[in-house]
């Protein structure tokens, strides 16, 4: 299929509209519909394909906003400033009196959490494409412009990259009244990377600085060691919102899905969690971000799967994947508050989480069936992938009441934050 | 492989000759619509073979303007049995591509072939050349069936085998997926299947559905087949998709639909539809 011709509108019409048409109406189509392009937008808007399908109209328009955030120079859109007109329009829906949080939207996880937890955020750069490292100093002024332009005189560095340091700076000497806090999505084990360590260092000379006021920190307990350093910190509890009416299991009963975004090749290992799935009998995987490792290892011990990607997949797919598993498995070695874990739950599925995070630690059931205290023991992680099945109901249930206490946690703890 | 040059001759006469006898507007349906003309034509399948010779054969009409499939694959029946070959068999294949989808047209393709002379013709011979191993004749052979029924899952299965006996893993994972896709029962596909996916490296084992999709769902929600990744490639992205796209398109989803999304989410979607995308008329039927 290399052009753009009857044969190709003949089929579209039989895929989209469920019926044969005649070659002389395909014909008169392709006459009226010259390119690709047009016909497309006739089939999917003025005949109603999509109308008829909204799960696929609303990934169609999810493409056509992250295009206008995008910030290809050329422009995927027509027109120059489509990034400026982004901003332009985001700003003008935002409070000015109130505080507003930064995060950079390639990293998924940080950019979920900080939407949950702040009422007001914006994303800089504006869309996962771009790497933050990638950004330049007239990029950097360009933001910083933004920011002053808005009016906003409170903002959270969510993440804290290295360029936001230049971005606080080019503000502050514009406006030194301007304040600056920071939450720090990291744990103890990263200060040992070199990225992660670096970046942590730097932000605690930002502190002393006086750059930012205060550091918000996602890992438990991990504030109290900051505070013994004299910084300002508080500790801030991650949360997804659930609608507890529509929370319930879902249909699948014997899928496992293992989902990972590739951020760490020691931290977070699939090993242990494919040979579980092999060890649940009749269970069949779902992964992403396994890594050819992950996807050799799912080879050699024969595990039955339905999925599997050796690279993460976008956050919006990830949501759309969950709730066709029955148990999620994120049983890692280190983590700080991790993002998936409750949003699996947030999806109707319960999931296995390591020992290391303090997520579920002061509810006796949660706690029971689902922080595996040995993270490398597949046998482990089967028995209780299959009683989380099991009890998928209760797990729920439980999970519900444990998230509205969590969230009211974090709403106090977001308000000593930004006091 | 070609048709014989006279059938050709015969066939090309007997349009021109209904292009003489008849309006061009679309064949006139009679008042009780098309099943009752179904009816009709399926009565002259009782009649003898020496009755249907001398049937008045100008109210059969043109196999393009047909929009029926269970019409237009009696018509070829009909004119099957009364000897018209040639124009049977060009009613018979536009009756599998009328089909609303491509389960359906799978199963009319099975019924309309056994009745298809030329297409059996080539069958014989592909099937000889397997028999003898001759896998690259017997792929051609097979392959130019599938022009005439490109649905037909029994046969997609034997040119996959073709392929996988060269050597093509790729596309011959393709074809079993596509034939699994048509309706192939999973007994007679998965093992090759599993065989030709484990010599590219790709895990030896995978579970699909259970049951057969419907013949009559959505389009969308049918598990892909390679034709259908080809289409939605090219409708959405312009471009013709490169064997390994294919394949990964086909081993990741099961439905058609997360096919399409996983384009407008993953791929050029966005650049390869830029003016459409920022149209009016996008935003307000999208909002609609």
């Amino acid at each position: 299929m290399t052009a753009f011709d009857r044969d190709v509108i003949g089929e579209a019409v039989r895929l989209f509209e469920g019926r044969a048409i005649s070659a002389a109406e395909a014909d008169e189509l392709y006459a009226k519909y010259g390119s690709r392009e047009d016909f497309l937008g006739e089939l999917w808007f003025r005949r109603g394909a999509l109308a008829r399908s909204p799960g696929l109209a609303e990934i169609v328009e999810r493409a056509r906003e992250a295009a206008l955030q995008r910030d290809d120079k050329s422009g995927p859109l027509p027109g120059e400033g489509a990034e400026r007109a982004f901003y332009e329009d985001l700003f003008a829906r935002l409070d000015r009196s109130q505080p507003t949080a930064l995060y950079v939207p390639r990293w998924s996880g940080v950019a979920a959490a900080t939407r949950c937890l702040f009422p007001q955020t914006v994303p800089i750069p504006a869309a996962p494409t771009r790497h933050p490292d990638d950004l330049d100093a007239a990029k950097i002024a360009f933001y910083a412009d933004l920011l002053l332009a808005s009016g906003i005189r409170h903002f959270v560095i969510s993440g804290g990259d290295n360029f936001h340091h230049a971005l606080i700076r080019s503000v502050l000497q514009q406006d030194s009244e301007i304040r600056f806090d920071l939450v720090w999505h990291s744990n103890y084990l990263q200060i040992g990377e070199e990225h992660a360590g670096g970046l942590f260092w730097r932000w605690l000379s930002a502190h002393e600085d006086g750059l930012i006021t205060r550091i918000g920190v996602t890992k438990s307990g991990f504030d109290g060691f900051l505070r013994q350093l004299g910084v300002d910190a508080v500790g801030l509890p991650q949360f997804v919102p659930i609608d507890p009416e529509r929370l319930g299991p879902g249909k699948a009963a014997d899928v496992a899905g293992i989902w990972l975004s590739g951020s760490s090749s020691y931290r977070k290992l699939p090993h242990a969690m494919i040979a579980a799935v092999k060890a649940m009998g009749s269970f069949y995987l779902k992964g992403s971000g396994l890594g050819a490792e992950g996807l050799a290892l799912v080879s050699a011990l024969d595990v039955p799967f339905l999925q599997v990607f050796e690279d993460p997949i976008p956050y919006e797919r990830l949501l759309r994947e969950i709730p066709t598993t029955a148990v999620s498995f994120y049983v890692t070695i280190s983590e700080c508050s991790p993002m998936l874990p409750i949003e699996s739950f947030a999806q109707g599925v319960p999931c296995l989480i390591g020992p290391s995070s303090h997520l579920f630690r002061d509810h006796a059931l949660l706690r029971e069936m689902l922080v595996v205290e040995q993270p490398y023991n597949p046998g482990l992680i089967a028995d209780m992938g299959v009683a989380a099945v099991a009890h998928r109901a209760d797990l729920l249930a439980a999970y519900s009441r444990y998230n509205q206490e969590v969230e009211v946690q974090a709403r106090e703890a977001l308000a000593r934050f930004l006091a | 492989m070609g048709f014989p040059r006279m059938a050709e001759k015969r066939g090309a006469l007997l349009g021109l000759l209904r292009r003489f006898t008849q309006s061009a507007a679309p064949a006139h349906r009679a008042p009780a619509g098309v099943r009752g003309d179904i009816e009709v034509w399926r009565g002259h399948l009782r009649s003898s073979e020496e009755a249907l010779r001398h049937l008045n054969l100008r109210s059969v009409g043109l196999p393009e303007a047909e929009a029926d499939p269970e019409l237009c694959l009696v018509k070829g029946e009909v004119l099957r049995r009364a000897g018209h070959d040639y124009d049977a068999q060009r009613f018979l294949r536009r009756a599998a591509r009328l089909s609303p989808t491509r389960r359906s047209a799978s199963a009319l393709a099975l019924r309309a072939a056994t009745q298809d002379l030329g297409f059996q013709r080539i069958i014989e011979e592909a099937d000889l050349a397997r028999d003898a191993k001759e896998w690259i004749g017997a792929g051609e052979l097979y392959r130019e069936a599938l022009r005439a029924y490109p649905d037909h899952y029994g046969y997609v299965v034997q040119y996959a085998h073709c392929l996988k006996e060269q050597g093509r893993f790729a596309e011959a994972e393709c074809h079993y997926r596509s034939a699994l896709a048509l309706g192939a029962r999973r007994s007679e596909v998965d093992e090759h299947l599993i065989f030709v996916a484990t010599r590219q490296g790709y895990p030896a084992n995978f579970a699909g559905d259970s049951e057969a999709p419907s013949l009559d769902g959505d389009p969308l929600d049918a598990p892909p087949t390679r034709a259908d990744v080809e289409l939605v490639v090219f409708l959405l992205l312009g471009h013709e998709p490169a064997l390994a796209e294919i394949v990964q398109l086909m081993r990741s989803h099961r439905s058609l639909r997360s096919v399409i999304a996983a384009i407008v989410e993953e791929g050029s979607f966005v650049s390869a539809n830029a003016r459409l995308l920022s149209t009016a008329r996008f935003a307000a039927a999208v909002n609609n």
